[in-house]
């Protein structure tokens, strides 16, 4: 397909309304719908983490709602196989319907074109046909709660044979199945998508882009799509004879477990970096325009990616230290381990280089991606505890892990994400966010955020494990009750949080100022079409670039911001 | 500030306060007995009288009692409530009918303690009722090859016993309503007058069969004999034998499940309507203890509930031991294969 | 104003430290009692100390650059730089050094907890077999070897004699289970299909808490048991015999 039979496409086709909102192939609505759907999951994932919270915190009291609504028979206390439901289902949704679509569906198909001054994806109907199949995948996760045993409930690792065991949970029946289905249709639509991106940056960048000069988000969601069109045929694979041995009785899990986990985390920890690749490139991005300073090191930030990227397929056994792995492996797997730590330090360094004599703007985009910096650190610096092999022994499936997963997920993706979103927001809609509240949201959810996380360091540091309903008949864990009630409360405070967002999202959407076509004064090319982009993005040509993406206190102008496409020797010249 | 900024705030604040509001007020919901099936068939009148006397004399979820002559004080019985609130109760019920949440996806399925049987005891068998001490070892081994599991040794011989006291209050309980239902029934098939008394009466009746447990305790006169090849012969000879019958349902090799002669074709259920098969007797594993003075007590009296006899008159002290001997042989020489 | 938000990130390594040293004192490890839990504490230890330095120093410059680089604090604009390459030289070689000495002080112990060559020679001392939700355990007698007539039959109470290397052979018997001793240091998947050797030594006669770490069904959390270890050889051979002669009680 070529660029000039695209430019053809968007001049001539006016779409209606079903072919402009629902069935659309441009890549701005179908970025959009997987917001929309996206932070639909947010509401329902956070939901079930609160309901996860209450059991850990007050073990057997009525919970508000749930209780009343599914468990009045036994005066409104869950049963543990429901909640064994409730935390497989917040990390199944958390992860594959949040926080995946929400950087790779929704950030990765809205900012790529923009950023590269394409009109639109290479293959726009395999496109839309990626958001399509994630709607089989909402719908089925969606059913999976309300068929006979609820939903899957052997965690979202799903460990045979557990999870192949139609008797061993209540969950493994068809909860189980569906579970299964709907994550084969999510593997298919991030195929179909990375495999777009792929081909789109590298086919479409717009005359002058050399790759040197693309953004760092469309860095790392270029790397990001290399990694997910790997690792996620593996995962699709596993999931496929896993389902193979639930329906029509083949044995590929029942005589060697371990087998299953070598495939999933050969997927699965690669998507810890599909997970936070993106929010670093949208951190890079945001920090360098709201210091008003060129990007540090930007060569060595494109290098630490594509290295992250690298060991993330050598890492995945760091998981299974104490699954009967051979120990031999345990030492390799840790030598890799610990060496991933090493890039994602080189870009925390090249961030704060980023700030040092800088102008700082504290917007609300440029403090979330600054608590994203700040607390990343912490989610990196506990993942050398687990890497650390003896340690292991003894922090493995506790709450330390937990700790590690949501300063890295929570504090990390989703910090990065909102930072995408206060700061596209007004290119996406046209109109802008509430500052103020803004950040009264941000300073909620970080205080929230590390209340909930922080203490749960402690918890696994004194061995309580992960997935228990109730630790309080456990001798040595007895006294660590007051901490989990504090962590829960936190909790509450940080899901309250999200009101305000949403409340301040929804009120923006319809009733906020009219945006302007670059509110953040940004360099890339994205700021430099009408806002919301036009069907086709970039009026009649698409724009030439002349330079690097963050040219920012530029001494070649008066201003301080220099956008890609501005012809200097041009304009000195007319 | 801009109307925008105010709007937000308004629409957070009462977000916030719906949100904070369901929060803090966890709901009280009140906890009730479910009454029996066949209850709703009688007349009103009769529900009435059943469901008041029941809660006269056994109070509810949240209050729980029992008459004065069992002796149990409340103090304990709170205590056993509130440990089965937290252990039992989403595979047994409120109730203690078996019905709880987990319950459906369980083979085999929790107990529904309301027959008043319970299939591993060890009183003399012509006592109905396991003893207290009975239940209690149930709670600590756990039933091997089902997913009651085992409670020791987390747990003391006090908390244990509270929570029995609670699991004989619902068994009496259930009892006694399923004893009502049918003397209500019986009457108006009959068109008799019910007698003032007809609760009291049942109810004594239901508490004289856990009183008749006190002391009755099933020992062995004899010694077990060393467990000889002879021994083994014997035993083997006796589980062989049309006396016994015991290779029609666990089969010629003790392999139990459906390799019996007499179980092929026809369906065993239990007293509670689920389908049961004869255990298979080379895998060491025994829900009512695997000590050689559980199977002697199993052989005995028989399993309650179920197919299994008990074999007191049939079979010696001695003849039993040797059965013993022979039965803890076929799991050695399976062991010894399977390594 | 806007300098307030510095103050705000500086909580972080403020806060966190602080609660580090609060904890320490109160929900800090269980206590330790296996001849090999000191070094994996140790190891922690540095690991903490080494990371503790590090986060401490990063968040410091954070907030430091937030609160000196913030927008109101001059005019003009911002410093021109693209990049050191000194730095990113310094930056990425020191890390590189401090993460391959953290690596290599970690191989001596994993050895010695898991690899089977450098196990303590001696006979397996009980089988534990996981199952939903219970630890089944099988005493290897005194004949040391197991499924043999002497073998003695246990449940959810693991008990071993102090200062006895001892080897447990642990398998499932359904689905995957893990063997957690808190205050030995030691954990182990149970895998079905699978006889996964583990050994531990304790040192301190006490109860302790066995849990099952890996997640196993809804009652996972119930799935608890103990381990008991005796003050002496022949407390535990008292134990022993008191348990097998109950287990073959006839009278």
């Amino acid at each position: 397909m070529s660029a000039d039979h695209i430019e053809s496409h968007a001049q001539h086709h006016q779409p209606g309304f079903i072919g402009k909102y629902v069935f659309s192939t441009d890549h701005k609505t179908i970025g959009i719908q997987f917001l929309f759907m996206s932070i639909l999951f947010l509401l329902l994932g956070g939901a079930l983490a609160l309901a996860v919270r209450w059991q850990i915190a007050w073990p057997w009291k009525a919970m508000p709602i749930v209780g009343e609504w599914l468990f009045a028979k036994q005066g409104g206390q869950i049963s543990p196989e429901f909640y064994t439901m409730l935390f497989t289902m917040h990390a199944s949704v958390m992860i594959f319907f949040v926080v995946i679509p929400l950087l790779t569906g929704a950030f990765g198909n809205f900012c790529i074109p923009l950023m590269i001054g394409a009109r639109d994806m290479a293959f726009p109907r395999l496109n839309m046909l990626s958001y399509w199949f994630m709607v089989p995948a909402f719908t089925v996760m969606v059913a999976s709660f309300v068929v006979e045993g609820g939903a899957a409930a052997a965690g979202w690792t799903s460990y045979p044979p557990l999870a192949t065991t139609p008797s061993a949970a209540p969950g493994s029946h068809m909860g189980q199945t569906l579970w299964l289905v709907s994550l084969i249709f999510v593997g298919l639509s991030s195929l179909a998508g990375s495999i777009n991106y792929i081909t789109t940056i590298v086919m479409m960048r717009a005359p002058g882009m050399g790759f040197f000069r693309m953004p760092m988000t469309v860095w790392a969601l270029f790397i990001t799509a290399i990694l997910q069109a790997f690792a996620l045929p593996v995962l699709t694979a596993a999931l496929i004879l896993q389902l193979l041995d639930r329906t029509i009785g083949t044995t590929f899990f029942t005589p060697q477990p371990i087998l299953w986990q070598h495939l999933f985390w050969f997927y699965s920890h690669p998507a810890v970096y599909i997970m936070i690749l993106p929010g670093m490139g949208i951190v890079s991005d945001v920090i360098s325009t709201f210091s008003r300073k060129p990007l540090f090191g930007y060569r060595p930030m494109v290098y630490s990616i594509m290295s992250i990227a690298g060991l993330g397929f050598i890492v995945w056994g760091h998981h299974m230290f104490t699954s009967g792995m051979n120990p031999a492996l345990g030492m390799t797997f840790m030598i890799s381990t610990i060496l991933i730590a090493l890039p994602s330090a080189v870009k925390t360094f090249n961030w704060l280089g980023t700030l040092w004599g800088g102008r700082i703007r504290f917007t609300s985009a440029m403090l979330n991606a600054l608590a994203f910096v700040s607390l990343f650190v912490i989610g990196g610096l506990s993942g050398i505890f687990m890497a650390a092999t003896p340690v292991d022994i003894q922090i493995h499936d506790t709450y330390f892990i937990v700790a590690h997963i949501h300063y890295v997920l929570f504090t990390g993706s989703i910090f990065a994400i909102f930072a995408g979103i206060y700061y596209w927001f007004p290119k996406m809609f046209g109109r802008s966010l509430d500052e103020t509240w803004g950040k009264v949201h941000f300073a909620l959810t970080f205080i929230g955020a590390n209340c909930t996380f922080f203490p749960m360091h402690i918890l696994g540091i004194r061995g309580m494990p992960r997935r228990y309903a109730d630790i309080t008949d456990i001798p040595f864990l007895r006294d660590l009750q007051p901490l989990n009630e504090f962590i829960t409360l936190s909790a509450f405070v940080m899901g309250a949080a999200q009101i305000i967002f949403l409340a301040n999202f929804f009120w923006s959407l319809f009733a906020g100022p009219k945006a302007v076509i670059n509110p953040w004064q940004a360099n890339t090319l994205e700021w430099t079409t009408s806002s919301p982009p036009p069907h086709g993005n970039f009026g009649e040509t698409i724009p030439t670039v002349y330079r690097a993406p963050y040219e920012y206190a530029s001494p070649e102008v008066e201003e301080d911001w220099l956008p890609q496409t501005r012809n200097l020797t041009k304009s000195k010249t007319s | 500030m801009e109307f925008r900024t105010v709007a937000i705030g308004v629409l957070s604040t009462a977000g916030l306060a719906a949100f904070f509001y369901y929060g803090a007020h966890a709901p009280q919901i009140p906890v009730a007995y479910v009454p029996h099936e066949s209850l709703t068939q009688l007349p009103e009148k009769s529900q009435g009288e059943i469901s008041g006397f029941l809660e006269k004399t056994f109070g509810t979820p949240d209050a729980p009692r029992l008459p004065e002559e069992c002796g149990v004080e409340p103090r304990v019985l709170q205590a056993g409530r509130e440990f089965y609130r937290r252990q039992c109760l989403h595979c047994h019920g409120v109730t203690g009918d078996g019905a709880g949440t987990t319950a459906p996806f369980m083979t085999p399925p929790p107990r529904d303690y309301r027959k008043g049987v319970f299939k591993i005891s060890s009183t003399m068998p012509n006592v109905d009722k396991p003893s207290r001490q009975d239940l209690v070892d149930t709670l600590k081994r756990g039933l091997p090859g089902t997913l009651m599991p085992a409670f020791s040794p987390l747990f003391d011989d006090q908390t244990l016993g509270a929570v029995v006291d609670y699991v004989i209050l619902l068994s009496m309980r259930g009892e006694t309503e399923m004893l009502l239902i049918q003397a209500h029934k019986e009457a108006i098939d009959d068109e008799e007058e019910l007698g003032e008394n007809l609760g009291q009466e049942i109810l004594d009746q239901v508490i004289g069969r856990w009183k008749e447990t006190e002391g009755s305790l099933v020992t062995p006169s004899v010694p077990r004999p060393s467990a000889t090849e002879e021994s083994i012969a014997k035993g083997r000879e006796i589980f062989l034998s049309s006396k016994t019958n015991c290779f029609g349902c666990h089969g010629m090799e003790g392999r139990g499940g459906e390799t019996g002669q007499s179980v092929q074709g026809s369906e065993f259920k239990d007293d509670w309507g689920n389908r049961i098969f004869p255990a298979d007797l080379t895998q060491g594993i025994y829900r009512g203890g695997a000590r050689p003075l559980d199977l002697w007590r199993r052989i005995y009296k028989g399993v309650k509930g179920t197919q299994m006899p008990g074999f007191a008159e049939t079979l010696t002290e001695e003849e039993i031991w040797h059965v013993v001997n022979f039965l803890k042989s076929l799991v050695a020489e399976e062991e010894g294969k399977g390594g | 104003m806007k300098r307030l938000w510095s103050l705000f990130f500086l909580a972080i390594p403020v806060g966190g430290v602080l609660f580090f040293v609060y904890s320490r004192n109160r929900w800090w490890f269980p206590e330790n009692v296996s001849t090999f839990g000191g070094e994996i504490d140790n190891l922690f230890n540095l690991i903490l100390w080494i990371t503790g330095v590090v986060f401490v120093l990063t968040e410091l410059t954070l907030a430091y650059f937030l609160f000196k680089y913030s927008g109101d604090a001059g005019a003009g604009k911002a410093r021109y730089v693209h990049g050191n390459h000194a730095a990113e030289m310094a930056w990425t070689a020191i890390p590189c050094l401090i993460l391959l000495f953290i690596t290599f002080s970690q191989m001596g112990t994993w050895k010695k907890v898991k690899f089977r060559s450098h196990f303590p020679d001696v006979q397996p001392f009980a089988e534990v077999t996981a199952g939903q939700f219970e630890w089944r355990i099988r005493y290897a007698g005194a004949d040391g070897k197991l499924h043999t007539a002497d073998d003695l039959a246990g449940l959810n109470d693991l008990h071993v004699p102090v200062n006895e290397n001892i080897l447990i052979h642990l398998k499932s018997r359904d689905v995957l289970h893990s063997f957690f001793l808190p205050h030995l240091r030691l954990k182990q998947d149970a895998v079905p299909g699978m006889t996964i050797p583990v050994w531990f030594n304790a040192m301190k006669a006490d109860t302790y808490d066995l849990v099952c770490a890996e997640l196993c069904g809804w009652g996972h959390y119930k799935m608890r048991g103990r381990l008991s270890v005796h003050p002496t050889r022949e407390a535990y051979d008292a134990w022993f015999q008191e348990a097998a002669a109950q287990e073959e009680r006839a009278q």
